[in-house]
């Protein structure tokens, strides 16, 4: 069993795979923690101060919920550039 | 930065590097070169004794050497300096060397331009020299609030305050024998010149900052079905694939993949229209003032696009956007980047039409359809009936006995006007919003007094909005009629099919 998250050298595809899981399927703040510590820990993977470590922004509060439909929360702002009468 | 000395003469890239010469380089191009190329070179040496940077002196009679290894949509942040330099100090003699300098051809304000890596013996010969690596790409508090431009600037020791933004605008100069090659090709490939021609950026440099396919296939598919628009997919030749899978079967959809960097700005001055996410073409469209639309996520569009005229940028307000991020790999929260989730067709396509109609006068067809007033007779029989209501009610609604809380950012309502003439003692009386979130809920707040019996809301129903619903729900009281509406997104027609009394 590896002993942390280094040691499994993941590349950036895998961790889009985990990501995109996650971000799919989870967006209650506390259960995605719960269940990506548990996606780890049954991959035989996981150290939680090393997800810290290594994901501080999946884990605070303020990272923005990525919803079912996989849009993030948030507002769109449009810009008017040199648009005479718009700004 | 590296001087690299050769000791036997080879060519690499199309570049010769000759015997007894010293290259100036970045380390990393270095190191690759020493990879296929190690028997030629000898020594490498620091560029420090014989770097004399330039603090803002007065170039008069001088010369100055600027380079730069990469990055050709930084090279345009070049342009208005150069331009202020050499209008300040007409006697000087200004020589850039970039591994990118395509937007830097042709330009009368640079006496000599040269490819990366270039000889060291040029320094022999300046005065100044100024390497202008890391400006922008530092993540610095005001590299990230301020203008590209105004860094560069500053950066050449220039106070840009002052200065309008015409002066901080690039400028672009084309020969006639580009220009004339521009109209050969488009000649080759069809193109009259009453097309409505628009040219759409495939992808940047970094995945990044890519804007999602799916939609980019969308928002290709409703343009490729109008009359008289011809779309360039803008790309290098490893976008093929891509651009010929966004292309699919349509006749008006011309994969520009084949062209280089210098050909594609050359086409650009053809265009009527750009869409570009954020590369070199949004300077290259900025450049020309030609309508353009930038689609922003990680950076904000203000920093790149601000100067410029005709432009519109769509960006992402999320807790984590603008990042700031100049990764060449994709965002730490998948990929493509959700930011850009917030981006939606629909947006990219009113911020494309709103371009068009300010300088055309004319809409997109898809946009004529959407706004085309459905027969309501229907509905308003409906409206009579009922005391009090709630509507589900998708896409444009317009009514005389209206206040019209269109929070859309392109129909052209706005959300803190509700002085609207309307006969308030007349019924139907509808407040429609098409958005609850964020400030259509402030929108609701001011209003809800203003319904009386008879009186209707009329909410584009969305599972996000069920919380503000609840509250409307709560709001008209107890006796309420809710009808819900069917839409047709062919003929743009909305029909009533069920109403429902509480």
């Amino acid at each position: 069993m590896a002993e942390n998250i280094d040691s499994l050298s993941l590349k950036v595809g895998q961790i889009a795979q985990i990501l995109d899981q996650y971000r799919v399927n989870i967006f209650n703040m506390d259960l995605r923690l719960q269940l990506l510590t548990k996606m780890l820990e049954e991959k035989g993977v996981f150290a939680k101060g090393e997800l810290e470590k290594r994901w501080p922004i999946f884990l605070k509060n303020d990272v923005g919920v990525i919803g079912p439909d996989g849009v993030m929360e948030g507002n769109l702002r449009v810009q008017f550039f040199g648009l005479q009468g718009v700004e | 930065m590296r001087m690299i000395e050769v000791i036997k003469t080879f060519t690499r890239d199309n570049k010769e590097y000759k015997q007894g010469h010293r290259y100036v380089m970045a380390e990393d191009n270095e190191s690759q070169l020493r990879n296929v190329a190690g028997d030629f070179l000898g020594m490498s040496y620091s560029i420090d004794p014989v770097y004399h940077p330039y603090k803002g002196e007065d170039l008069n009679g001088k010369r100055l050497l600027c380079w730069r290894t990469g990055g050709i949509g930084d090279m345009f942040f070049l342009i208005p300096v150069l331009c202020h330099l050499k209008k300040k100090y007409p006697e000087s003699f200004i020589r850039i060397a970039s591994g990118a300098k395509q937007p830097l051809e042709n330009l009368p304000e640079i006496d000599e331009l040269y490819d990366m890596p270039f000889d060291a013996r040029l320094f022999e010969d300046t005065d100044y020299h100024l390497m202008f690596q890391g400006i922008i790409e530092s993540s610095s508090e005001e590299a990230n609030r301020t203008h590209a431009a105004d860094m560069f600037f500053k950066y050449f020791g220039i106070d840009s305050l002052q200065l309008p933004p015409e002066e901080k605008t690039p400028k672009l100069v084309f020969t006639e024998k580009e220009m004339s090659w521009r109209d050969e090709t488009l000649k080759q490939a069809g193109i009259k010149t009453e097309d409505y021609l628009m040219g759409i950026q495939l992808e940047t440099s970094s995945p990044l900052r890519n804007f999602p396919k799916d939609r980019m296939k969308t928002i290709i598919d409703v343009l490729a079905k109008e009359e008289g628009t011809k779309l360039f997919l803008i790309g290098s030749e490893q976008q093929r694939t891509l651009a010929f899978f966004l292309k699919g079967n349509y006749k008006n959809v011309i994969p520009a993949v084949h062209f280089n960097v210098r050909q594609s700005i050359v086409l650009a001055t053809r265009y009527d229209l750009i869409v570009a996410p954020d590369t070199f073409m949004v300077q290259a469209a900025g450049a020309l003032n030609k309508p353009l639309v930038g689609l922003y996520g990680p950076f904000p569009s203000e920093v790149r696009m601000k100067y410029f005229k005709n432009a519109i940028g769509l960006d992402p307000k999320v807790v984590c956007s603008p990042c700031f991020k100049h990764d060449f790999r994709p965002c730490i929260k998948g990929f493509p980047s959700p930011c850009f989730t917030l981006i939606s067709t629909e947006a990219v396509l009113q911020a494309i039409n709103f371009l068009k109609k300010k300088f055309t006068g004319k809409h997109f067809g898809f946009m004529e359809r959407l706004l085309k007033e459905p027969d309501f007779s229907k509905i308003e029989r409906y409206f009579l009936s009922a005391d009090k209501g709630i509507c589900f009610f998708p896409g444009y609604y317009r009514h005389h006995n209206m206040i019209r809380v269109d929070t859309n950012f392109f129909v052209g309502a706005d959300i803190t006007d509700l002085n609207t003439e309307f006969k308030r003692f007349s019924y139907p009386f509808v407040v429609y919003m098409n958005n609850f979130s964020g400030s259509g809920l402030q929108v609701y707040n001011n209003v809800k007094n203003l319904i009386r019996p008879g009186g209707y809301f009329i909410v584009y129903k969305d599972e996000s909005q069920e919380q503000f619903l609840s509250d409307i729900l709560r709001d008209v009281g107890k006796t309420f009629v809710i009808q819900y509406s069917e839409f047709n997104p062919v003929t743009r027609t909305t029909t009533i099919v069920g109403k429902k009394k509480y």
